[in-house]
């Protein structure tokens, strides 16, 4: 098939009638959403290299088991979330403390300048309500739509929206973006 | 329009939406002193909550997945039911009998075979320690050159599929349970040798008991007077037989074999293998080497292997080596 123009759902079809290109299309499309999500959250590269495969293995395994009752966006969310949070709970990874002045210093040799801009969002995100943490991640960070954020978060349409809102705000004023010439 | 509802629509403006009002409260945070500041700081949060996978992350993915696959651990028709946590444990497959004795029995016969291990040193179950100071003598283990046939005292068969995947390290190989066998098989009688005390014993009463190989497999006597069979887990490739290294990890019947210490990781940090494919064994298992090495001295076997497999289920990479 087409993959670069097909749709998400014609990409998961694809692939599960064997089309591996198909599902490395899915891969490379959502590679970045799912990469910035586990780097927020380990906040260490080669953990949230490691994580981001293996959601990617998993979702591969489980394509089967994708019914497109939901987007296909949707459920990468969840599956990186927990991903995320199993590998954490099995002590194969350590999640990063939630102490923005735990994170490393941007010029420490193994943090590039994008890195440790996620590591300074991921401090700023801890210390947010969560309802409003976990809207902004699925937002304005996974990339999903209010509506697909809706169902992962099991929350109506507008209180995610209000949720995106208030954590913006929140985060503007955490991270010294109000200020004129901050960061 | 009022700041807050102009800065909220403008917030979702940022999200991909386009709601109600848009251009009206484009209008008003580009004009309005105090909001105009606020939507600029959310266009610079926005830009940085982007980041890129690192190159080649696509293609790493890729080739995980297509190791995986050749071993049959991924395949999109395989069904998951929950997402949320890992696959579930498989289903019990021990004899019913195991069950009300499963504690008794694994501590017992751990015990057994470290006091073993504390004699002839060749020995590797690792479950605990005995007791300090418990004496520990010889054990029937030593006379392997006269070992009796396994096959004196057959376990039913329904139990040699059934008892999998209850393991002991003996001698850094890896035998699997094959459950209650007979005592009566065609072992000497017991010698002063053979007794083992251990912290089970009550004071002025060891216990006895025995571990002896036979061939092809092990024998364990336990307290209570029951024998435990187990045999050597081989796999064959072209013919010859190869035996199951353990990881001198298993500290406990019932957990899977994992990859020798001292041997490099098959997986390197970005979890691709650095061990190479070499065909497969005779059941059509795949095999891989490590790069320069030959299949005969020995392969691995990635996790995953199919039903049927002698390790079907183990979720670790797997060392095979040549038997004589």
């Amino acid at each position: 098939m087409e993959a670069v123009g097909a749709t998400d759902r014609e990409l998961v079809l694809a692939a599960r009638d064997g089309d591996v290109a198909a599902f490395e299309t899915l891969v490379r499309r959502h590679a970045d959403a799912v990469y910035g999500h586990a780097l927020r959250f380990f906040r260490e590269r080669t953990a949230a290299e490691d994580a981001s495969q293996e959601v990617f293995v998993k979702v591969y395994r489980s394509l089967a088991s994708f019914d497109g009752r939901s987007a296909f966006s949707t459920w990468l969310f969840r599956v990186t979330r927990n991903v995320c949070l199993d590998l954490a709970r099995t002590a194969r990874r350590r999640p990063a403390s939630s102490a923005l002045d735990s994170a490393p210093e941007p010029s420490a040799p193994s943090f590039d300048d994008a890195v440790a801009t996620q590591v300074a969002l991921a401090g700023a995100l801890a210390e947010i309500p969560e309802d409003e943490r976990a809207a902004f991640e699925a937002v304005a960070l996974f990339g999903l739509a209010y509506d697909e954020a809706a169902t992962a978060l099991d929350a109506p349409v507008g209180t995610v929206k209000s949720r995106v809102f208030r954590a913006r705000r929140r985060l503007v004023a955490a991270l010294g973006l109000d200020a004129e010439g901050g960061a | 329009m009022d700041c807050d509802r102009a800065l909220e629509i403008y917030s979702a403006s940022l999200d991909g939406e386009t709601p109600e009002g848009l251009d009206d409260a484009l209008d008003h945070c580009a004009s309005c002193p105090s909001c105009a500041p606020e939507a600029r700081s959310m266009r610079r949060l926005a830009a940085m909550s982007t980041i890129a996978a690192p190159d080649g992350f696509a293609e790493r993915v890729m080739d995980r997945i297509a190791v995986e696959t050749a071993r049959g651990a991924a395949s999109p028709i395989e069904w998951e039911s929950d997402l949320a946590t890992h696959a579930p444990p498989a289903p019990s497959r021990r004899p019913l009998w195991w069950v009300p004795r499963v504690g008794a029995f694994a501590a017992a016969a751990a015990v057994v075979v470290l006091a073993v291990v504390a004699v002839r040193g060749d020995v590797t179950l690792r479950g605990g320690r005995p007791a300090p100071g418990s004496p520990v003598a010889e054990s029937a283990a030593k006379s392997d050159a006269a070992a009796p046939a396994l096959s004196a005292a057959p376990a039913p068969a329904a139990t040699l599929a059934q008892a999998s995947p209850e393991f002991a390290e003996f001698g850094g190989l890896v035998y699997a349970s094959l459950g209650e066998t007979s005592t009566n098989i065609h072992l000497h009688p017991p010698r002063p040798g053979d007794v083992v005390t251990s912290a089970l014993d009550t004071p002025g009463a060891p216990f006895v008991s025995r571990a002896r190989r036979v061939e092809g497999g092990l024998v364990l006597f336990v307290p209570d007077g029951r024998a435990l069979a187990f045999r050597l887990v081989t796999r064959a490739r072209a013919g010859r037989a190869f035996a199951l290294r353990g990881d001198g990890r298993i500290t406990r019947f019932g957990i899977w074999p994992g990859w020798p210490p001292g041997m490099a990781s098959p997986i390197d940090a970005h979890g691709v293998t650095r061990l190479h494919a070499a065909g497969a064994d005779d059941a059509g298992v795949a095999v891989f080497v490590p790069a320069g090495k030959d299949v005969s001295a020995g392969f691995a076997v990635a996790p995953g292997a199919p039903a049927g497999d002698p390790i079907a289920g183990d979720p670790h990479w797997t060392w095979w080596e040549p038997q004589p």
